[in-house]
C-alpha cells in the first residue's frame, strides 16, 4: 500500500484537485477581510485589557451550539487603565477547601455548585466546550473537564508541536445570566506558564459573547488579574498554588472585586456594560506567538508541566449583592 | 506589514482554493483562510521569521479542517459543496464531469485527501506534509497511496454509472 504511486494515479489526481480548485474564483477582498478581522481581534483584546486579556469570540465556522471563546491569550504591553480603587495584598490561604461561606449581609445563594460527585452538573452547566479553537495554538476538547474528589477539574494538556499543539477545558451556565449579584469562585492553579484559569462573566445578549468581566489566575506570573469590559483592570500578586477566593458583585453602577472577601478593587459600571451576565469557567493555552508549526524555544507552554489542572472548589452566585 | 500584504495577495486565493479542497465548502474555505492569515498578522513580528510561512498557514488550515469534519461528523454543518446523496445515474449525468471529480473526493476520508492535497495540489514534499499534517513520512506515504486508490476507485465508479445511465 506505501509503495511508489502509480504514475496515472498521481496524473489523475493532480487533475481532479486542479479542476475542481479552479473553480473556485479569485477573492480580491481578502487582504481587507483578514485586516478587519485582525482589528476585531485587537478590539477584543482591548476592551478586556490588562495584562491577562481574554476575548471571547465565536469563529461562525467553528462555533459549539452557537457560543464558542476562541480566540484568546495573554495581552502583554497593552494600555494600562488606572485602577479606581487601591488594591490590598491578597491572602490566598493554602488550607483545604471548606465550602463557599455566604458572604455577610446576603441573601442565600441562589445559584451555587460545590462540584460534588463525580460528573459535572449539566443541568447547571449549559455549555461544555468541545473542539474549535480558543488560541492559534489551542483547542476545546470536553475531555479536559472532570469533577473528581469536590473540586472541578479544567486540565490544558499539551498534543504536540503541531497544531492544535494543546487541548483545553471550559463549562459555561448561560441558563443563569443576571444583571446584578455577586459571582465567587474558590479555586487554584498549581502550574507553570503557558497556561492560565480564567473565570469569565460573559454578555449574554452581545452578538460576539463577549466577556464583561473577567478573573484571570497567571500561575507563571504569580498573579491575579481582574478586568471589566470598560478597560477597568487590576494585577495582584498570587500563589496559584494556594486556594484563593474571588468575588464579584455588579451592582447598577459599580463594579466590586474582593480577593478572599477583602475589597481589592471598586470600579463604576457604565451603563452600557449593565447587561446580563453569565458565568463560564475556563483553562487556556496561552502565549499566542508560540503558534509556528515548530514551537519557538521561549514560548511559555514548553515550560509548563501537562497536563495543568485549574481546581475550582465553587462557583457561587447570589441574586442581591453584599451591603458593606 | 508591506511583506504581509505582499504574501496575502501573491498566496491569499491559492490558499483559499486548498481550504477548499480541504474543506468541501467555500464559505468555510473563506473563514479558515481569514483566521489563519490574521493569526499570521497578529503574530506577523515573530513570525516573519519563520522559514516557511506557507508551512504555518497549511498547518492552522489542515486542523481548523479536522475540526470542521468533526463538525460534519456530529451533523452541525451542512455539506453544501459535497453532496451527502447517494450517486445514482441521473446524477451523474446531470452534473456532468466537475461534478463527478468533486463526487469522488467525497468519497476520500479526509486525512488521506489533506495528505493529496498537500502533496499533489500544493506539492509539498513526503517530509514537507508530513510536518504540516504532524505525522510520520511513512505515515504521509501510506495515506497518500491509499487516497490515491480510493479516487481511483471513486473515479471508476462515477464513470461506470454515467455510462450505464446513457
Amino acid at each position: 500500500m506505501t509503495g511508489v504511486p502509480r504514475p496515472d494515479d498521481v496524473t489523475r489526481a493532480q487533475h481532479v484537485l486542479s479542476s475542481v480548485a479552479t473553480r473556485l474564483p479569485d477573492r480580491p477582498g481578502l487582504l481587507g477581510e483578514v485586516y478587519a478581522l485582525a482589528r476585531r481581534r485587537r478590539r477584543h483584546r482591548r476592551v478586556a485589557a490588562g495584562s491577562a486579556l481574554m476575548a471571547f469570540a465565536v469563529v461562525s465556522t467553528l462555533g459549539v451550539a452557537g457560543v464558542l471563546p476562541a480566540s484568546v491569550g495573554i495581552h502583554r504591553g497593552g494600555p494600562a487603565a488606572v485602577p479606581v480603587s487601591s488594591p490590598a495584598p491578597p491572602t490566598g490561604t493554602t488550607a483545604a477547601p471548606t465550602g463557599t461561606a455566604v458572604p455577610t449581609g446576603t441573601t442565600a445563594p441562589t445559584w451555587v455548585d460545590e462540584f460534588a460527585g463525580t460528573t459535572l452538573d449539566r443541568a447547571r452547566w449549559t455549555y461544555v466546550y468541545d473542539e474549535g479553537a480558543n488560541t492559534e495554538i489551542g483547542a476545546w476538547s470536553a475531555a479536559n473537564v472532570g469533577v473528581a474528589a469536590g473540586t472541578l477539574r479544567l486540565a490544558v494538556r499539551r498534543t504536540g508541536t503541531a497544531l492544535p499543539a494543546a487541548t483545553s477545558g471550559g463549562i459555561g451556565a448561560a441558563g443563569s445570566a443576571a444583571t446584578t449579584g455577586r459571582w465567587q469562585v474558590r479555586w487554584r492553579m498549581p502550574a507553570g506558564p503557558g497556561v492560565i484559569g480564567q473565570l469569565a462573566l460573559v454578555a449574554e445578549k452581545h452578538p460576539d459573547r463577549q466577556p464583561r468581566y473577567l478573573a484571570t489566575l497567571i500561575p507563571g506570573e504569580h498573579k491575579l488579574n481582574l478586568a471589566d469590559g470598560a478597560g477597568h483592570h487590576l494585577d495582584l500578586a498570587a500563589d496559584p498554588a494556594a486556594y484563593q477566593t474571588v468575588a464579584l458583585e455588579l451592582t447598577p453602577t459599580e463594579t466590586r472585586w474582593y480577593v478572599d472577601g477583602k475589597p481589592v478593587a471598586t470600579w463604576p459600571r457604565p451603563a452600557a456594560t449593565a447587561d446580563a451576565v453569565w458565568p463560564a469557567l475556563q483553562t487556556l493555552q496561552t502565549d499566542l506567538d508560540c503558534g509556528a508549526t515548530a514551537l519557538p524555544a521561549d514560548c511559555g507552554g514548553r515550560r509548563a508541566a501537562y497536563p495543568a489542572l485549574l481546581q475550582v472548589d465553587a462557583l457561587t452566585y447570589w441574586r442581591q449583592p453584599a451591603r458593606r | 506589514v508591506a511583506a504581509f500584504e505582499e504574501y496575502v495577495r501573491a498566496r491569499g486565493s491559492q490558499l483559499i482554493r486548498t481550504a477548499y479542497l480541504l474543506t468541501g465548502d467555500p464559505h468555510t474555505a473563506e473563514d479558515l483562510v481569514q483566521n489563519a492569515l490574521a493569526s499570521v498578522l497578529t503574530s506577523w513580528r515573530r513570525l516573519r521569521e519563520v522559514a516557511d510561512m506557507d508551512a504555518y498557514v497549511y498547518t492552522a488550515l489542515v486542523h481548523a479542517r479536522g475540526r470542521w469534519w468533526r463538525r460534519r461528523w456530529h451533523g452541525e454543518v451542512p455539506a453544501e459543496f459535497l453532496p451527502e446523496s447517494p450517486v445514482g445515474a441521473d446524477d451523474a449525468e446531470r452534473y456532468g464531469e466537475y461534478e463527478a471529480m468533486v463526487r469522488a473526493l467525497r468519497e476520500i476520508p479526509p486525512g488521506q485527501r489533506a495528505a493529496l492535497v498537500l502533496r499533489y495540489y500544493e506539492d509539498l514534499s513526503e517530509e514537507q506534509a508530513a510536518a504540516v499534517l504532524g505525522c510520520s513520512v511513512g505515515n504521509v506515504k501510506s495515506q497518500t497511496s491509499r487516497g490515491l486508490v480510493r479516487l481511483r476507485e471513486a473515479l471508476a465508479t462515477l464513470e461506470e454509472t454515467a455510462r450505464r445511465a446513457r
